[in-house]
């Protein structure tokens, strides 16, 4: 059998066997294991491998923290405090509430390197908020997933650091070369949703029209939130001014959800049980996709099939745009079925040399390639951030509507994409003007 | 007998893993912020703190794996699963179960010869202060024997969906 | 028996390391080539980067399991796995240079370190078949360092025996990722690493430090390449004579290229504006008296194998003062 036709069936019966329904995990461990038994045995030691190495990472201890940070934040009620200051400030607009939520996810991307935290901390609060005032489920839903995928475009991000590293690219510049990017998404997202729910009113109601507040009721539910502004100077303070690494930041925003908790005299037993329970439920899922994702990209790279990707680039006409545009569509495959890191574990050190090759600006390409891994989480069937969303919301919601929620967000994720193209300094110009 | 026995069991063993989770993620919360107190107040920097939070992110993985299937929160693309009834679900369960049970397995298998291979070699984190990681590795297989007694359960469930008589129900 | 086989073997290899490292194309690669001339073509060996089949941090036990047909990586990363590899790794202030490595590991009968390291490696399913110098394992700082006592109090990101090195001279070394550690100095959660010097340029550290203290801590870091038994007995014994006869030219020439690795990316420091500091003999020797005394015993207490190789070490250095 040739090496195209294994690695097709590879993909074939992965999506095959996650549209009957087994759970990703699952599916993705069990597609690899079923290929490595036929065509390499010896790739089996590859599953105890991964499970043991993918969750030793000082990175994913953001997970559970951020997650337990989220949760504790839940019960205490700021975050209601949060989002009803800015339903107070922003709620007469049609979508208003929609907007506010990717402005919030916004800050949380600035505290994070990764997209769970934002996406599982606001599917929590402001999904049920939208739901109550009659928002449409898809601009919900949408909102919340392109939102929480800022959080690894916007400074820090984990999969920068990667890139940085395989790429030999100054990780401090890359971060910086996010960050325009990141905002300029952001306010795609806003406009859209402005716009969207100026015309369809019926998809992001405005608030009735009896419901008037005045001034101060407008500053006193700015100035409720203060706690929550606490939590983020504490997170972004202790990484911006070097004295945490991000995983420790972690530490200390759970350790601050919880001493506000505290304070507010949430921290009952019931409270910290619930978030506790949510937290184990949510890392569990989410590091068992983690472990059966990299042992299906270790059996696609036993197989030998990443020669296919280098040979798919090579062969591209058009110059150095042809070259580039193969890229990025072969990273937005394979984001259909793998992780971030996976994507650029493998593809970095085949694309770099051809990069260095055709003097493309790295700086430029790392933008460009983690714009696209936005996208990846985002695409159907695969999306990290999809998979994250679908744990936190009410058990009614299907995948279905998950996937139905993000196609005008991914359009202006590949508008953003196109743009960079077009206009490098959009990604490169507050990197060079630092320097 | 043999459902409500494995039934039992399988929930006693997932509460008890969800317990062990608490204590993990509070571990990493205490730990992460000490370990930033004593370098900076006690210029003390600890040598082992990183490296257990990152054992405590397998020993979640492990128990984590269990408590959240167990309570049904491994995420399914149910894009068309989801319309099903609950005999055309216990139907595709029933076929794809196959797959599971064969990545789990592997885990138990592999996962068993990993830790042997890693008491052979008497492996240790190769940090200035060293962690034994064969217990870890042990750890895993264990894992995956209790989330397969969990996928057993719910084949048995599934098995008796279909062949049970139940009414079709959406 | 003698002259290549009809038959074809083919080996996938997977180091430690990615082909971001200098160990890549100045070590590995080249050892490679030199197998797949030496065997006439009847070797052929595929080499995947680290996560690519397993981590890093795995692979050496993959290559030991049979996952893989072979690893290469550093004492200092898979130490936790075969203690020996620490001698291999070279020791806190040990040799000089790739002369005296050579000497006190395999060239000269009397000491013959090598062979408890191949011994402990055969324990293990694995065949020791390659080996560099990657020159200095130096420390990369934003304060000068002239004598032991200005490393004191100052936190540095140092991992296993780096760390015992540094807390030993009075400062505080602070574990991190790898990929953690550029934006840490940046920030100032720390004021320095250790590190290859080779490879201070792959991690764009020269952006973020001011001087290089050299000989650091480690003047001759090597790496070491392990073949699985299983594969290396499934050779004819002509292959293997021909593999185990590139050993040592390939040792001299890889660590020559290292060498030259070394100057670039020292002279990559000086145009960003940084400093090389070569601390004196006099200090050198100071630090390697401390070593000895302080940092050795404890590589010499991981078994007995080390403690055999820390006593011949320690017999060698006496033996080159004497002036034999
Ligand atoms: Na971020
Ligand atoms: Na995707």
């Amino acid at each position: 059998m040739s090496l195209e036709l294994i690695t097709a069936l590879y993909f074939i019966v992965l999506f095959a066997i996650l549209f009957m329904g087994l759970p990703v995990s699952f599916g993705l461990g069990g597609t690899a294991v079923l290929f490595a038994l036929i065509i390499e045995p010896r790739a089996l030691l590859s599953v105890p491998s991964a499970f043991y190495s993918t969750p030793w990472s000082s990175i994913l201890v953001t997970v559970p923290l951020f997650l337990f940070m989220g949760s504790l934040i839940r019960f205490s009620g700021i975050a209601e405090a949060a989002y009803d200051a800015v339903y107070k400030l922003i709620g007469h607009i049609p979508g208003g509430l929609a907007m506010g939520t990717v402005q919030v996810c916004t800050v949380f991307a600035a505290i994070t390197g990764i997209t769970p935290p934002a996406t599982t901390t606001m599917g929590q609060i402001a999904y049920p908020s939208m739901m109550r005032y009659n928002y449409d489920r898809r601009i919900a839903i949408g909102c919340i997933a392109a939102g929480g995928a800022l959080g690894a475009l916007i400074p820090p991000s984990v999969p920068f650091i990667f890139y940085g590293l395989l790429a030999k690219v100054s990780i401090g510049d890359l971060f910086m070369a996010g960050l325009m990017p990141g905002l300029m998404l952001a306010l795609f997202y806003t406009i859209y949703i402005g716009v969207r729910c100026q015309f369809q009113p019926e998809l992001g109601p405005a608030l009735p029209s009896d419901e008037k507040f005045t001034a101060g009721e407008k500053l006193s539910a700015v100035l409720s939130i203060w706690p929550f502004a606490l939590l983020i100077v504490i997170v972004l303070g202790v990484i911006w001014g070097g004295i945490a690494t991000p995983a420790e930041a972690a530490a200390f925003g759970a350790a601050g959800a919880f001493v506000i908790n505290f304070i507010y005299g949430k921290l009952t037993k019931a409270v910290l049980v619930e978030s506790l329970v949510s937290t184990v439920k949510l890392s569990g899922m989410g590091l068992w996709i983690l472990i059966g994702a990299t042992v299906y990209l270790n059996v696609f790279n036993t197989l030998g099939s990443q020669d296919l990707l280098t040979n798919l680039v090579l062969s591209m006409p058009g110059g150095s745009t042809g070259i580039l545009l193969m890229m990025m569509l072969i990273i937005l495959i394979l984001g259909m079925v793998m992780d971030d890191w996976a994507i650029i574990l493998l593809c970095t050190p085949l694309f770099i040399p051809i990069i260095d090759e055709l003097g493309i600006d790295k700086l430029w390409f790392g933008a460009l390639f983690i714009v696209n891994i936005q996208i990846a989480y985002l695409t159907p069937p695969f999306g990290f951030v999809l998979f994250w969303i679908k744990g936190v919301l009410p058990k009614d919601v299907s995948m279905g509507d998950v996937y139905n929620s993000v196609g005008p967000f991914v359009v202006l994720q590949f508008v953003g994409l196109t743009l960079i193209f077009i206009f490098p300094e959009i990604a490169t110009w507050l990197p060079n003007a630092l320097k | 007998m043999l459902m409500r026995g494995l039934d039992a069991l399988t929930r006693a063993i997932s509460e008890f893993a969800g317990w062990i989770g608490w204590f993990l993620i509070l571990y990493c919360m205490a730990f992460g912020v000490s370990d930033v107190f004593m370098r900076y107040l006690l210029n003390n920097p600890s040598q082992w703190i990183g490296t257990t939070l990152q054992a405590a992110m397998v020993l979640l993985a492990c128990v984590g794996g269990i408590y959240s299937l167990q309570h049904d929160s491994f995420v399914k693309l149910d894009l068309f699963y989801a319309n099903a009834t609950t005999r055309k679900k216990a139907i595709l369960d029933v076929l794809t179960a196959p797959i599971a049970i064969l990545f789990l397995v592997t885990l138990i298998w592999k996962g068993y010869e990993a830790g042997q291979l890693s008491l052979m070699l008497n492996q240790w984190t190769p940090t200035s202060v060293p962690i034994p990681i064969y217990p870890i590795k042990f750890a895993i297989p264990l894992a995956g024997f209790f989330v397969l007694l969990i996928v057993i359960k719910k084949l048995l469930v599934d098995l008796q969906t279909i062949f049970g008589g139940e009414p079709d129900e959406a | 028996a003698d002259g290549p086989p009809d038959e074809v073997t083919e080996w996938v290899f997977q180091p430690a390391f990615d082909q971001t490292d200098a160990g890549w194309d100045n070590g590995l690669i080249p050892w490679v080539e030199a197998v797949e001339e030496a065997t006439q073509g009847t070797v052929k060996i595929r080499v995947e980067p680290a996560g690519a089949l397993v981590s890093g941090a795995e692979a050496f036990a993959a290559a030991a399991a049979g996952q893989t047909d072979g690893y290469a990586g550093w004492g200092s990363v898979y130490g936790g796995d075969m203690p020996e590899g620490m001698l291999a790794f070279g020791m806190a202030m040990g040799a000089n240079n790739t002369e005296e490595a050579w000497e006190v590991m395999w060239g000269n009968p009397d000491y013959r370190v090598g062979d408890i390291v191949q011994e402990a490696a055969h324990a293990r399913n694995l065949h020791w078949a390659g080996w560099t110098n990657q020159g200095p394992n130096a420390m990369f700082t934003k304060f000068r360092v002239e004598k032991m006592e200005d490393l004191e109090g100052h936190k540095m990101r140092a991992g296993g025996p780096q760390a015992i090195f540094h807390s030993t001279m009075g400062g505080a070394p602070v574990s991190m990722n790898g990929g953690e550690i550029y934006t840490a100095i940046k920030l100032g959660t720390i004021e320095g690493t250790y590190w290859d010097t080779g490879g201070i340029d792959d991690m764009s550290f020269q952006e973020v430090i001011d001087y290089a203290i050299m000989p650091g801590w480690n003047p001759a870091q090597h790496q070491e390449i392990f073949i699985n038994l299983q594969s290396w007995n499934a050779l004819t014994d002509w292959q293997r004579e021909q593999i185990d006869g590139i050993f040592e030219e390939t040792y001299f020439q890889t660590s020559q290229m290292h060498a030259d690795g070394v100057e670039e990316a020292l002279q990559i420091l000086r145009d960003a504006g940084g400093e090389v500091i070569t601390l004196s003999d006099e200090e050198v020797a100071r630090m390697r008296e401390k070593s000895i005394a302080e940092v050795w015993p404890q590589v010499a207490a991981a078994s007995k194998g080390n403690a055999k190789g820390v006593e011949i070490y320690k017999k060698y250095l006496e033996d080159k003062a004497a002036g034999n």
